[in-house]
C-alpha cells in the first residue's frame, strides 16, 4: 500500500516536470525570438535584421582574411586548415582520419540498410521481437557513429574551419543580444570589443545557448 | 532539459497535432507569434509536426501500427522505408515506356478507321 503510494507520487513528480519541460520548450519556439531574465533585468536575443547581418558579413570577412595569414613568432601559421591538420597526424603516425571518415562511411550504409530491413518490418507488421533486434542493431550502430563523430570532433577542434566557426557564433549572439531599459529594447553591445570584456560570462554563456537555438541548434 | 527530445515530445502532443491541422486549414489560426523568418528551433520543430501528422494519417488509415510512435528509431525507419519504396514504385512506372505512346518521340496512335468509311 504504502508502495503504491510512492510510486504514484513519483509518477506525478515525473508528469509534472514533463509538463514543465514541455512549456519552456513552448517559450522557446513561439516566436522567432527568446526573451529571459537574468539578474532581474529583461534580455532577448533574436534573429539579426539586414544591417546586422551586414555588419555580420564585414567582421567575417575581416577576421577570415587574419586568420589565413596569422602567423606565430617562428613563422608557422597559427591557424591551420582541416585538411593540413589531418594530413599532420597522419604523418606522425597518431591517427587517421580519413580512416575514421571510411569507418563512419561505412556505418553509415549499415544504418540507412537495418533502417530498411525494420521499417518494412514495421510495415509488415512483424513481431515485436524482430523489431527490436533491428533497433538494438540500429542503435549500436549509431552509438559506434557517435563516438567515431566525438573522436574527429575533438581532433579537429583547433582547425581553422572550427575556430571561424565559434568566433561568427560569438560575434551572431553580440549582434543579436538586447537588454529591456525603460520599456525599450536597446542592443546590449555596441561592439564586439565591449562583448568580449564584459564580465558577467554567465550572462553571455546564457545569451549564447538561445542564440544558438535561433540560429543553429 | 533535453530541448532536442523535448521538441519531438511536444510535436507529439495531440494539442499541438490539432494545432497544426487546424493552422493549415484556418487563416486566422496561427502556431508561432511570427509568420515568416522562422527560427532555427521553429523549423526543426515545423518538420516534426509533419512527420508526426503523416505518421497519424498512416496509424488511421491501418498503415502502421500505433506502436511506430513508441520510438525514434521505429519511425525514422518506417518514414524511410515508405519514401524509398514509393521512390521505387515511381521509378519502376517511368522506366516502364513500353505502353507509354507520349514518351515515345514521332510515334503516333493510328485508331482503326469505321467500317464502311
Amino acid at each position: 500500500m504504502e508502495n503504491d503510494k510512492k510510486q504514484e507520487a513519483e509518477s506525478i513528480i515525473e508528469k509534472m516536470n514533463k509538463e514543465s519541460d514541455l512549456s519552456k520548450v513552448e517559450e522557446l519556439i513561439k516566436d522567432n525570438r527568446i526573451s529571459f531574465t537574468y539578474n532581474d533585468s529583461q534580455y532577448r536575443v533574436r534573429l539579426l535584421n539586414l544591417r546586422e547581418k551586414e555588419e555580420l558579413d564585414e567582421l567575417r570577412r575581416k577576421k577570415y582574411n587574419s586568420m589565413i595569414q596569422e602567423k606565430d613568432s617562428q613563422g608557422n601559421y597559427v591557424y591551420l586548415r582541416e585538411s593540413k591538420l589531418i594530413e599532420i597526424y597522419k604523418q606522425r603516425g597518431d591517427v587517421d582520419i580519413d580512416e575514421i571518415n571510411e569507418q563512419i562511411k561505412k556505418l553509415d550504409i549499415e544504418d540507412i540498410d537495418t533502417q530498411l530491413k525494420l521499417g518494412e518490418s514495421i510495415s509488415k507488421n512483424e513481431g515485436e521481437v524482430i523489431l527490436k533486434t533491428y533497433k538494438d542493431k540500429i542503435q549500436e550502430i549509431k552509438m559506434k557513429k557517435r563516438i567515431l563523430s566525438a573522436q574527429k570532433t575533438l581532433l579537429l577542434e583547433f582547425s581553422l574551419e572550427n575556430q571561424f566557426l565559434n568566433y561568427v557564433a560569438e560575434v551572431i549572439t553580440c549582434l543579436s543580444l538586447d537588454i529591456l531599459e525603460e520599456g525599450t529594447w536597446k542592443r546590449m553591445f555596441t561592439n564586439l570589443e565591449e562583448f568580449r570584456n564584459y564580465s558577467d560570462e554567465k550572462l553571455i554563456n546564457e545569451a549564447g545557448k538561445y542564440s544558438l537555438y535561433l540560429q543553429y541548434l | 532539459m533535453d530541448t532536442y527530445n523535448n521538441i519531438i515530445e511536444l510535436a507529439k502532443t495531440i494539442r499541438y497535432q490539432n494545432l497544426f491541422l487546424a493552422s493549415k486549414e484556418v487563416s486566422g489560426i496561427r502556431l508561432f507569434k511570427n509568420t515568416f523568418n522562422f527560427s532555427k528551433i521553429q523549423e526543426i520543430f515545423l518538420s516534426y509536426l509533419y512527420t508526426f501528422n503523416t505518421l497519424h494519417q498512416d496509424i488511421m488509415s491501418y498503415n502502421v501500427s500505433e506502436h511506430v510512435l513508441d520510438n525514434e528509431i521505429y519511425w525514422d525507419s518506417y518514414l524511410l522505408f515508405k519514401r524509398k519504396n514509393k521512390g521505387n514504385k515511381k521509378e519502376d512506372t517511368m522506366t516502364d515506356t513500353t505502353h507509354d505512346l507520349r514518351l515515345v518521340a514521332g510515334r503516333t496512335i493510328k485508331f482503326k478507321k469505321k467500317e464502311g468509311k
